[in-house]
């Protein structure tokens, strides 16, 4: 039905969208599209209001202007809930896990927004609060056990004791439990090493093979992810889009270079 | 007389500690722990039987049942505390004052309308948990030590009120509160069975054991359940909570309903069983004393707050000798526990998921 060949549908669009915190501006009518099925991949310097924009997007700022549509629906003024439940999912720089839960616990909780047993079946119908509980506690162990058995067969130790790999393991496959439609990474690669690094490629283009329609957005800094994954590259510098297309273009664009080795912005 | 109770008071304290660091010095604790961790089942079990038999021992000493009911009674009130302080990371101080409310509405409507205990307890419960959600809505916008405050302040606003207001009887509080009845039997009336004479105390017992055991029940079913997973999310980071879809007015509402729903049980076993009900019962005292129970035991886990109550109960009455310097006592209980093990007694477990279709 719906494969590649078709021009994909717009999922994600922002328009103008402008974040000012008291005088400085930290991000300046940007326009982002993100189509179903799409990587796009965002980088910038330090400061260039990449972690803004995911903050915006998922309802932790209100946009100081414009516009932000989800497949028709405006996510502006909505809260993050409401927006984790319109399927915009995102992991976070720092890692935010739930530390003083363990490992299953954390990757149970990200499938919290698909249907659960309520009030009553929980006090007088407990068993199927134990079935459903099993049910995705197999479902999680196969998700996160594709990133390292160990996670998946260790699952009862707290998240705060993991190296910060494994935390983003973990935070990665909670945020794929959430089966989102659009999927944002902050600096997956961050703290890997090559090898770990090239898996994490590998688990990303799985990803998009088994969510053909799911949209990424991808942080980061690591210049062989975003050539190896990113179908579209934006590129922010002080809040302003510098440029945008694919990674073979923006390489060579000089306002691109000078932003990122400094020096003048004269193209 | 005063000296002697208290030099046998401290030789008592100096036997338990020198005993508690002889089990764990020979490994014998370490073996214990190994075969609760092991069989859970039969541990509930055992413990379920003891607890059934220990009233059985005490026909000829009412204080010691008196003193055991009492326990039980903090010990409801106290597993709901459990889910706002050690679930959901939210420090209430007014547990107390829900607690107050559950008991006079059921002793008032026992009182003035004569209105069964089993219907004065559920309806004391609801008065509880309308208040706890009352209280909620105001904590949703603070946090931590702010949001203590706004217990604090609810605690003593709800004291003063009852202490002023008329019909409740003011700083007289109630006296006379009748004991529930069931098919015809007084609760609590002393019975003789053939030569056996059964204190009445011993039937309250069993009838907070009962209660106790639904309470137990109810709050293990939350803690691992949805409910008690959102509240431990929320507890460590509310941020990606809310970026999961989890609503922290939805959570943070229900945790403290369901907190208050115990206490105002509690409250209500309570004026019924001591059968007199004043503000010094619901003062922001008795919500401090709850809290450093649940902290004692170990926040997040039942059976700890279950031994923290214990504790806090038992101890104080075998050292009634000191009973000037109690407050002082559980200001160094909590201060320790918080320096030395602030897990509490029985820290809090992952839970147990039962993954049966994994080989």
């Amino acid at each position: 039905m719906n494969t590649h060949n078709i021009a994909a549908k717009p999922l994600l669009q922002t328009t103008e969208l402008s974040m000012e915190f008291g005088g400085l501006k930290a991000l300046n009518s940007v326009d982002v599209t993100v189509s179903e099925g799409e990587v796009v991949g965002l980088i910038g310097p330090n400061g260039a209001g990449k972690t803004t924009f995911f903050n915006m997007l998922t309802g932790i700022y209100a946009p100081s202007a414009g516009a932000i549509n989800m497949s028709g629906i405006s996510l502006v003024g909505l809260s993050p809930t409401k927006i984790a439940n319109l399927g915009v999912i995102r992991t976070f720089q720092t890692c935010r896990l739930w530390d003083d839960m363990s490992i299953l616990e954390n990757l149970l909780m990200g499938t919290y927004m698909r249907k659960k047993p309520g009030l009553f079946q929980t006090l007088l119908q407990y068993q199927k609060v134990k079935d459903d509980f099993a049910e995705k506690a197999d479902e999680a162990l196969k998700v996160v056990g594709e990133f390292d058995t160990a996670l998946s067969s260790d699952y009862d130790r707290k998240v705060g004791e993991l190296s910060l790999v494994d935390r983003r393991r973990v935070e990665i496959s909670r945020a794929i439990l959430a089966r989102p439609r659009l999927l944002l990474l902050d600096e997956p690669a961050a703290g890997m090493d090559p090898s770990e690094t090239r898996q994490l490629m590998g688990d990303i283009k799985k990803l998009q093979s088994a969510f053909v329609k799911m949209g990424v957005v991808l942080i980061e800094h690591d210049m062989t992810v975003i050539s190896g994954v990113a179908d579209k590259v934006v590129i922010l510098n002080f809040g302003t889009k510098i440029a945008e297309g694919s990674f073979v273009d923006v390489k060579n664009n000089p306002e691109v270079i000078a932003a990122y080795l400094g020096g003048e912005a004269h193209a | 007389m005063a000296i002697d109770n208290m030099a046998f008071s401290l030789a008592l304290i100096l036997f338990y500690a020198l005993a508690s660091i002889l089990l764990v010095k020979t490994g014998f604790w370490k073996k214990v722990r190994n075969s609760i961790s092991d069989n859970p089942k039969k541990l509930c079990l055992l413990t379920a039987c003891f607890v059934l038999a220990t009233p059985l021992f005490f026909f000829n000493n009412p204080y010691v049942l008196h003193i055991l009911t009492l326990a039980c009674i903090y010990c409801v009130a106290t597993i709901g505390l459990n889910i706002q302080v050690g679930s959901t990371g939210m420090v209430n101080f007014a547990q107390g004052a829900f607690f107050g409310i559950g008991a006079y509405v059921s002793a008032l409507l026992g009182g003035h309308f004569g209105v069964s205990f089993w219907i004065s307890l559920p309806a004391g419960m609801l008065a509880a948990g309308f208040f706890g959600l009352l209280m909620g809505l105001p904590t949703l916008k603070t946090r931590e030590y702010h949001l203590s405050l706004v217990t604090i302040a609810f605690a003593y606003i709800s004291f003063l009120l009852v202490m002023n207001f008329d019909w409740t009887g003011g700083p007289d509080g109630i006296a006379d509160i009748s004991k529930p009845v069931l098919f015809g039997f007084k609760i609590g009336q002393t019975v003789t069975v053939g030569g056996v004479t059964i204190p009445g105390v011993a039937f309250y017992c069993y009838m907070v054991l009962a209660f106790l055991g639904i309470a137990l029940l109810v709050a293990h079913r939350l803690h691992n359940s949805w409910y008690g997973m959102a509240w431990n999310a929320i507890r460590d980071d509310e941020i990606s909570s809310r970026c999961y879809g989890l609503s922290l007015r939805k959570s943070k509402l229900e945790a403290f309903v369901f907190g208050s729903l115990f206490a105002g049980a509690a409250g209500a076993l309570y004026a019924h069983f001591i059968g007199f009900m004043s503000t010094e019962n619901m003062s922001f005292q008795i919500g401090l004393l709850m809290v450093c129970m649940v902290i004692l035991g170990g926040m997040d886990n039942i059976a700890g707050v279950l031994v923290g109550t214990l504790l806090l109960i038992v101890i104080p009455e075998k050292l009634r000798a000191f009973d000037d310097y109690r407050m002082l006592f559980y200001g160094l209980v909590l201060i320790s526990m918080l320096l030395f093990r602030p897990q509490g007694i029985i820290p809090s477990k992952p839970r147990f998921f039962d993954l049966k279709k994994r080989v």
